[in-house]
């Protein structure tokens, strides 16, 4: 198993996960029928989204009228060659939810925005706060995200992944469909016993109705026929009330709602997710401000808080690109528009012990050659992914400062190569491969230099070579250049895409001096806690794996608000939850959480508790994304407290934990451990979850 | 047929039957053969001279009433069972086609409930629903592994009968079920039809698939029929008016047919189809033993897989077995109950006195 010489790439696709993608599909479909749409920039304005929908159709046109007829095929554009530079951002969409239209409208339509004018927006009343969320299978007909009356507190609703077919799809959608609070009530009424809303809903109708499940279609979302959904507990948590024991949240807290499409569709490395989480966030964003606008209301006068309790491991890290380039580039205009309270909240990460991050140093010289192992598991069914990053070199370095080489297992090492941005390389059996990119730094006058390395799932059909991709592989990587250089290592994360799947495994570094078990007996966290009196020893001291650095690619700029989590009985943080790096990249970026938020009630209490995917049901999870979510309740609370006694809030979320941290650093006595920044942020914050008080008779 | 020394329940048929009791009864006494010889030699010793008639007791049998407290619970099941089984026939009325008659009593039979069976596009279009139900596999293990023995727990867990307070209650349960196995395997005969494992190897079920036929469903009919006759003896609800309420039982019904689905088993039109046929079997016994509302229904399996009224597109959904349930026409004749049936369903109905006859009501608060 060899690699060949670097080659250029002219390839019409940018993004190499995408392209990857591409290839697979070819030689191994995913069981949906995948089309093209166009990828959004990261803010969506008339003059950007015009530009690329110019870009897209002009292309599409030429590749399509080529010999190659497949409309709207993949095979096509994979195969297709940029021949005037400019490159055609595109994301794979499921046939069945994609607007194969969505660009053509976009050119034809007259008015300015991106949502459409003729369109009755519902509309709120002074004092009303708003929160957004992004997640799956976010089951909102529960009673929770009711009224009294019965109707919904949800404004609005995008399922991503809802077909197009079955509903009234409109064409300012790339795909799926989308609801108003008057179309989802008519909904209600009509699945509703007698069409009383204060009675029973049939769920599951009203959930397929809604475009929330499809049974029959591989890739249509289905994650609420399970016990448990991730969206709905998201939700329950940041903004369930009930309607009659706590009619003043529900009245005062409204709801807007995204169901992202099932992990199928986003793939398991998150391929596309990028692609589906900024056009989500844009249009949150567009239909606040269309809501504000109707109740002649504004910016400044609602608060608005989101939650997007996801996260990718590898990215950027704190630079400002794809999906953080989205958020960064958000906050900064509502802070222009003067709306103070904008808010972005997101999950730290559940990837400290994955061992999936490290970190060289390498000092120049050849013998200065820093070597890890990638484990890569047997019977893997899903693509594994390595990037290697060099960041802020100077901009004038038009090529990396490192040279790498894979070896493949069982195999004796084949000597270093260096490619050029735009370059590929690939395993001569077809089942690997390694682009080379460049991308821009926060930091005008620098570039970073990124390898990123694609391997075939271990077991792949005989057309794309055979063979098994699983085993010991070696990382090496050599500075060339005269300097000190830091290169860091992300093994991307890998989840499975359909509901109890159990083929997904996902591949990770080894190191004999890492510590697995600390000497109690416990797998090590990123840092021994052993008493109230120690300060915890630092475990993450010992070769290039750490766990310092794995939070979650997209939370890595401090304008949003990221959150740990740590186990509620007696302050132990959550060993899974990612540690920060320590230290800020720039300016901008974050070195560590901003606070941390109960993940788990106890050690015999395994999660959190909320509403489970059947309305009336609870349903315990784990996970950094519930502390997050706990932490968006606590910044609404905030807000409302401030409503009722009449004031207006003005502290988004990340000013607030500030506050709250140094309230709460006082009581911290009553925690068994200490905790550093780079696990706990400013702080832990206590929480009110009204369950917590039903299972452990010592909480609140 | 037989019963298991453990079970209350019925013998082997789609849901094997469950339900708890047993013990030691006198069957494994007799075979004892040290128990034998035990009593055969304590009689040489202590029986003595013995001319009968001389000597013997007086014995007063006028006050057999027709209570049947002085069986074993597996006795009375098995008399309920054949006393209400008499009125029942299964006819096959064409190859694709099965029927279920009840006699009235004094008059002809009447057809309480007719099924065609899925033809091979049908059953071809269904497979994907067993993909699409798979994904819940896991979900589901637990409960799917319970119940591919016991419904009987599911039930019981809904309204209380298994305890000795409500014991008649439990033996109406267990002959309806052991009544259901009976018919259901003449009409699984008579409407063989594929199992999904043989359509396609990728179905891998996650359970043993059973010998008989997938159409109609086992479960789906003996849970509907339960669901059925616990809803006339406690609620005093038919099917339809029980569908109205939201009622628990048929909910619970809907998901152990469902349930096989997941693992593999079942096409949605056999639950379908065994929801209409548990349906009639359950509201017939009722009807044995109240002397009112027995009820017709019918199903086809094509055309139910083709009905484009709504988005089913052939599964079976609430709204689907609300339909089914609902869709029935009731008998006009008069039906002379089964005396001994009638006798046991009225002691079960005793048992729920003081129980509210409401029907479940949900939604409001959380």
């Amino acid at each position: 198993m060899g690699w060949s010489s670097w080659e250029q790439s002219n390839r019409f696709v940018p993004s190499p996960y995408i392209h990857w993608a591409l290839n697979l599909e070819r030689h191994q479909p995913w069981s949906h029928q995948a089309t093209i749409q166009l990828a959004p920039p990261t803010t969506i304005t008339d003059k950007t989204m015009t530009q690329r929908a110019e870009s897209f159709v002009k292309k599409r046109a030429e590749i399509l009228s080529g010999p190659n007829e497949q409309e709207n095929k993949l095979e096509a554009f994979y195969t297709a060659q940029q021949t005037d530079g400019r490159p055609l951002d595109i994301i794979a969409v499921p046939d069945d939810c994609n607007n194969n239209g969505f660009a053509d409208h976009w050119l034809d339509k007259k008015h300015t925005g991106w949502l459409p004018e003729n369109v009755d927006y519902p509309t709120i009343e002074e004092g009303t706060i708003i929160a957004g969320i992004i997640d799956i299978d976010i089951a909102f007909g529960h009673r929770r995200f009711r009224d009294k009356t019965g109707r919904s507190r949800i404004l609005a609703s995008w399922q991503q992944g809802a077909d197009r077919a079955s509903g009234n799809a409109g064409g300012h959608l790339p795909f799926g469909r989308d609801l108003l609070s008057q179309d989802i009530n008519e909904l209600l009424i009509s699945h509703s016993a007698n069409g009383d809303l204060t009675s029973a809903l049939d769920q599951d109708s009203f959930n397929q109705e809604a475009g929330l499940i499809a049974y029959t279609r591989v890739a249509g979302p289905k994650g609420i026929l399970r016990s448990n959904a991730h969206g709905t507990h998201v939700l329950g948590l940041m903004g369930g009330a009930d309607p009659f024991e706590n009619p003043e949240f529900g009245d005062r807290v409204k709801l807007i709602v995204v169901n992202l499409p099932s992990p199928v569709v986003y793939a398991e490395g998150g391929a596309l997710l990028d692609g589906y989480l900024i056009y989500a966030y844009n249009w949150l964003a567009a239909v606040f401000e269309k809501i504000v606008k109707k109740s002649n209301l504004q910016l400044q006068d609602v608060p608005f808080v989101s939650n997007i309790s996801f996260g990718k491991q590898a990215g950027a890290k704190g630079d400002i690109q794809g999906f953080p380039a989205t958020l960064f580039e958000m906050e900064d205009r509502f802070r222009q528009e003067k709306s103070s309270t904008f808010s972005t909240m997101l999950p730290s990460g559940n990837d400290n012990l994955t061992r999936s991050h490290a970190i060289m140093e390498l000092k120049p010289g050849s013998n200065n050659i820093g070597e890890i192992e990638w484990r890569v598991v047997p019977d893997d069914q899903t693509s594994n992914f390595l990037e290697i990053w060099v960041h802020d070199q100077p901009l004038e370095r038009e090529t990396p400062p490192i040279e790498i080489d894979i070896v493949p297992p069982n195999t004796d090492p084949k000597g270093f190569s260096r490619g050029l941005p735009g370059q590929v390389c690939d395993l001569l059996s077809g089942l690997g491969r390694i682009y080379c990119e460049t991308t821009r730094s926060h930091r005008l006058d620098r570039r970073n230099f990124l390898y990123q390395v694609c391997l075939a799932p271990d077991t792949v059909p005989e057309i794309l070579g055979g063979g098994a991709t699983a085993g010991k592989w070696r990382i090496r990587v050599k500075n060339t250049s005269s300097e000190n250089i830091t290169v860091r290592l992300m093994i991307q994360t890998d989840q499975s895409t359909l509901p109890g799947e159990r083929i997904t495994r996902r591949s990770y570094f080894d190191d004999q001096k890492y510590t697995l078990i600390e000497w109690s007996g416990r797998t090590a966290d990123t840092y021994v806690y052993s008493s109230r009196a120690e300060r915890p020893a630092n475990l993450d001291n010992r070769g290039f794996i750490l766990r310092h650095g794995s939070m979650n690619s997209y939370a890595g700029t401090n304008g949003t608000a990221t959150v740990a989590g740590f186990r509620f009985s007696d302050g132990r943080p959550a060993p899974y939850s990612a540690s920060g790096l320590g230290r800020r990249a720039h300016l901008d970026a974050r070195g560590a959480p901003t606070v941390a938020l109960p993940s788990d009630d106890g050690y015999a209490h395994f999660g959190v508790l909320s509403d489970g995917a059947y309305d009336g049901s609870v349903a315990a999870m784990r996970g950094t994304s519930f502390a997050c979510a706990d932490a968006t309740r606590q910044v609404i609370e905030a807000w409302l407290g401030d409503i009722l006694k009449g004031l207006r809030p003005t502290l988004p979320a990340h000013r607030l934990f500030e506050k709250r941290a140094e309230i709460e650093k006082a009581d911290e006595g009553r925690l068994y451990y200490q905790a550093d920044i780079e696990k706990v942020g400013r702080g832990r914050i206590r929480s009110r979850n009204r369950l917590r008080s039903l299972r452990m008779t010592n909480s609140e | 047929m037989t019963f298991s020394q453990d079970a209350l329940g019925g013998g082997k048929g789609g849901g094997k039957g469950g339900g708890k009791g047993g013990g030691k009864t006198s069957s494994a006494a007799e075979t004892d053969f040290g128990l034998a010889e035990a009593r055969m030699t304590a009689h040489d010793a202590l029986a003595g001279y013995w001319d009968p008639p001389r000597g013997n007791a007086v014995v007063d049998e006028d006050h057999f009433n027709g209570d049947m407290s002085y069986l074993t619970a597996e006795r009375r099941i098995t008399i309920l069972v054949g006393d209400a089984l008499q009125r029942f026939r299964v006819i096959q009325n064409s190859s694709d086609t099965a029927e279920l008659e009840l006699s009235p009593g004094s008059s002809t039979n009447i057809s309480i409930c007719k099924l065609f069976k899925p033809d091979a596009d049908t059953q071809n279009d269904q497979v994907k629903w067993l993909r699409a139900y798979a994904d819940l596999r896991s979900d589901r293990v637990n409960e799917i592994l319970v119940q591919v023995e016991d419904i009987f727990s599911a039930f019981s867990a809904v309204y209380n009968f298994d305890t000795p307070a409500r014991k008649h209650t439990a033996e109406i349960v267990a002959a309806t079920q052991e009544i259901a196995i009976l018919l259901e395997m003449q009409i699984k005969h008579l409407c063989r039809t594929t199992r999904p494992v043989d359509w396609s190897e990728k179905v891998q079920p996650m359970i043993d698939t059973p010998d008989h036929s997938s159409f109609p469903s086992g479960h789906a009919t003996e849970a509907f029929a339960i669901a059925s006759v616990l809803s006339r003896l406690i609620l005093q609800d038919t099917p339809d008016q029980a569908a109205q309420k939201e009622s628990q039982l048929f909910y619970l019904a809907h998901r152990i047919a469902v349930n096989r689905t997941i693992a593999g088993v079942h096409y949605p039109v056999d639950s379908a189809a065994g929801a209409a046929l548990g349906c009639a079997i359950g509201n017939a016994i009722a009807a044995l033993a109240t002397g009112k509302d027995a009820l017709i229904f019918a199903f086809d399996a094509n055309l139910h897989a083709d009905e484009d009224e709504r988005s089913d597109d052939g599964d079976f959904n609430r709204p689907t077995m609300a339909k089914i349930v609902s869709g029935a026409s009731k008998v006009e004749s008069q039906i002379d109950t089964q005396n001994i049936f009638a006798r046991h369903w009225l002691d079960a109905s005793k048992e729920w006195v003081g129980v509210s006859t409401q029907g479940s009501q949900t939604g409001g608060a959380v």
